[in-house]
């Protein structure tokens, strides 16, 4: 009997900790897992006893790289729970923050995550000695993205001006318009790392997906809108429950999901494009025509085209805000708690992120329920792999490996958020 | 091309308090980089617990002296005291390992920055050689041993540099 087991026991540029595990025997992959060993979080915990308006600075916590999508869940479940409208400035500021994040979660991706992986770099450090004006451009892209987020949020990580209602400060139009040039300058970035992104090599690989993201009636999604999927899902935010199951598996101390009968499904970047493409801008969707991408992509590999086309409508979309804004004259709405729940999801970088709240009259919190893009993802993640590895078995262990872990990156996993930690060693049998 | 860097008139040099007050003594290197909190002003800032290293290569960007603060683990006694010139060298990977499940860290960013020649003129790296790293508040006996130290340490080297300031922190005797 000939057997081959590859084990991955850390994962590199993954945020947080995992490993993987595949075991071919007889030329077929005989087990499979993605195994994720941070320890579990405890912040839906955390949150019984506390009151309503620290949710969105405690969840925060969850993530250094997507706070704002934490904090965004956060303040519409609970505006969603208290029946609050926010007015349309405020809608806009919001949009604008959560474009700050895109914009540095995309960038450091695309250029220090998963661009190594296609051109045969161990990490960024090896990439920027044959390729520095590529990773300048990616730092730079990054630093205004935080720039953005500074501007709105106080800071770039974990952000301190969001609050139920609205935000605790609004900036003058000045502070926003300061932004207009750099802006600019990443809208032209970004549409120069579609056309890079777009002429590296892709393994021939395509899945029949089940794409589950927010579609809104006039925007490409982030914090508004129904959840839909391409096998017919249509529902309102707080029906998530009713549709969608979590499941703990032995192997991993992150929950996996499933949605319904369909079983695994795939959010992010990938599921947005390919159920919101009508509502790119112009230019992003020339940018994606220009690159190959049909409106629907199906080759996980090509998710950082993707990555890319999000980049441009991201830096668009947040140049469009700042040209429409007017500050408004109160920075949040009157919020009176009440005993209500409720639900909230909002597109974070790496796809949807679902929040639910049951609070009391008096706004202190009893339970919640919060669902990261990444614990949606991994029971996904692991059919990838599986589909991957079934023709590929032949490969010399070491390009198997390779691949395999970069086939994982194509969902730019967040482990620490799925969670509730990643280094890397290899050991072959 | 690339927008021009917005920190026109910035202090020439940056002393940086890297880790995290609340794991104990992974805190020594904002402790030491507070002493210095007096003397920001024209000539010297002082930045604590960058959350997100990779920052640093915008923040050195053309500074005259660099110099980092942080929690070591090379195996040595605890509070001792390493030093390292990094426009030589690498810093040893193993002796400040990343933590950081989000972002590069300190090694690497430092690798980073040399590949793109974005270092600034100097750069040090004082290690202090933890002793107890778990969750709570407060160094250990050792580490604060370290402290003044490596505080008189510093003032040598901003005192060494061309125009360095004027004010220092009191420089304490070794214990």
């Amino acid at each position: 009997m000939k057997s081959k087991t590859i084990k991955v026991d850390f994962l590199a540029r993954v945020e947080g900790e995992g490993g993987l595990f595949i075991k071919i025997r007889n030329g077929a992959v005989a087990d499979l897992r993605l195994n994720i060993f941070e320890p579990p979080r405890f912040f839906e915990a955390f949150l019984r006893g506390r009151a309503y308006h620290e949710a969105p600075d405690i969840t925060a916590r969850i993530c250094g790289i997507c706070p704002v999508a934490y904090q965004m869940s956060a303040v519409h479940a609970m505006e969603n729970a208290f029946g609050v409208e926010i007015p349309e400035q405020i809608r806009l500021l919001r949009r604008l923050l959560y474009c700050g994040e895109w914009i540095e979660s995309h960038a450091l991706h695309i250029y220090l995550l998963h661009a190594p992986d296609f051109l045969g770099y161990q990490d960024a450090v090896q990439l920027a000695a044959d390729h520095p004006d590529a990773v300048k451009r990616g730092l730079e892209l990054k630093k205004i993205g935080n720039e953005l987020m500074i501007v709105l949020a106080g800071r770039e990580i974990h952000p301190i001006n969001v609050k139920v209602g609205g935000f605790y400060r609004v900036p003058d139009k000045a502070e926003l318009t300061s932004l207009v040039d750099k802006l600019t300058w990443a809208r032209e970035a970004s549409l120069e790392t579609v056309r890079l992104v777009s002429g590296l090599t892709f393994p021939d690989f395509e899945q029949d997906y089940s794409f589950v993201s927010l579609r809104h009636e006039t925007d490409y999604p982030l914090c508004e809108g129904r959840l839909v999927s391409n096998r017919g899902l249509d529902i309102p935010m707080r029906e998530w429950n009713r549709h969608f199951d979590e499941d703990h598996v032995a192997h991993s101390n992150a929950l996996h999901a499933h949605c319904g009968d369909s079983g695994s499904y795939f959010v992010g970047p990938m599921a947005r494009y390919a159920l919101n493409y009508d509502h790119l801008t112009p230019a992003a969707q020339k940018a994606a025509q220009e690159a190959g991408l049909e409106p629907v992509c199906r080759n996980p590999f090509k998710s950082i085209i993707v990555r890319a086309v999000e980049l441009v409508y991201a830096c668009e979309e947040a140049l469009r805000i700042i040209d429409q804004y007017e500050k408004p004259s109160e920075p949040a709405v009157p919020v009176t708690p009440k005993a209500a729940s409720g639900y909230a999801i909002t597109e974070a970088p790496r796809g949807s992120l679902y929040h639910r709240y049951r609070v009391d009259s008096s706004g202190i919190i009893h339970d919640s329920r919060i669902v990261p893009p990444t614990s949606q993802n991994l029971a996904r993640i692991e059919e990838d792999l599986r589909a991957f590895v079934k023709d590929r078995v032949d490969l010399p262990q070491e390009e198997l490996t390779w691949q395999c872990e970069q086939a994982v990156r194509n969902y730019d996993p967040c482990i620490s958020c799925a969670t509730h930690f990643l280094k890397l060693t290899l050991e072959r049998e | 091309m690339l927008p021009e860097s917005d920190q026109p008139e910035q202090p020439r040099i940056l002393i940086v308090g890297m880790g995290n007050r609340y794991r104990r003594d992974d805190g020594v290197g904002p402790v030491v980089a507070g002493r210095f909190e007096q003397e920001s002003g024209d000539s010297v800032q002082v930045v604590h617990e960058p959350a997100d290293p990779m920052r640093l290569i915008d923040l050195w960007r053309d500074r005259q002296l660099v110099i980092i603060i942080d929690a070591a683990r090379s195996g040595e006694k605890p509070g001792t005291i390493l030093r390292f010139e990094l426009l030589r060298s690498p810093l040893p990977e193993e002796i400040f390992p990343s933590y950081s499940t989000h972002t590069m860290g300190l090694t690497k960013t430092i690798e980073l920055a040399r590949t793109l020649d974005r270092l600034p003129r100097r750069l040090v790296v004082y290690g202090i050689e933890a002793q107890n790293l778990d969750s709570g508040e407060g160094l250990s006996v050792e580490v604060e041993a370290a402290v003044p130290r490596v505080v008189c340490e510093i003032t040598a080297d901003l005192t060494r540099n061309p125009g360095h300031v004027e004010r220092m922190p009191s420089c304490m005797s070794p214990r």
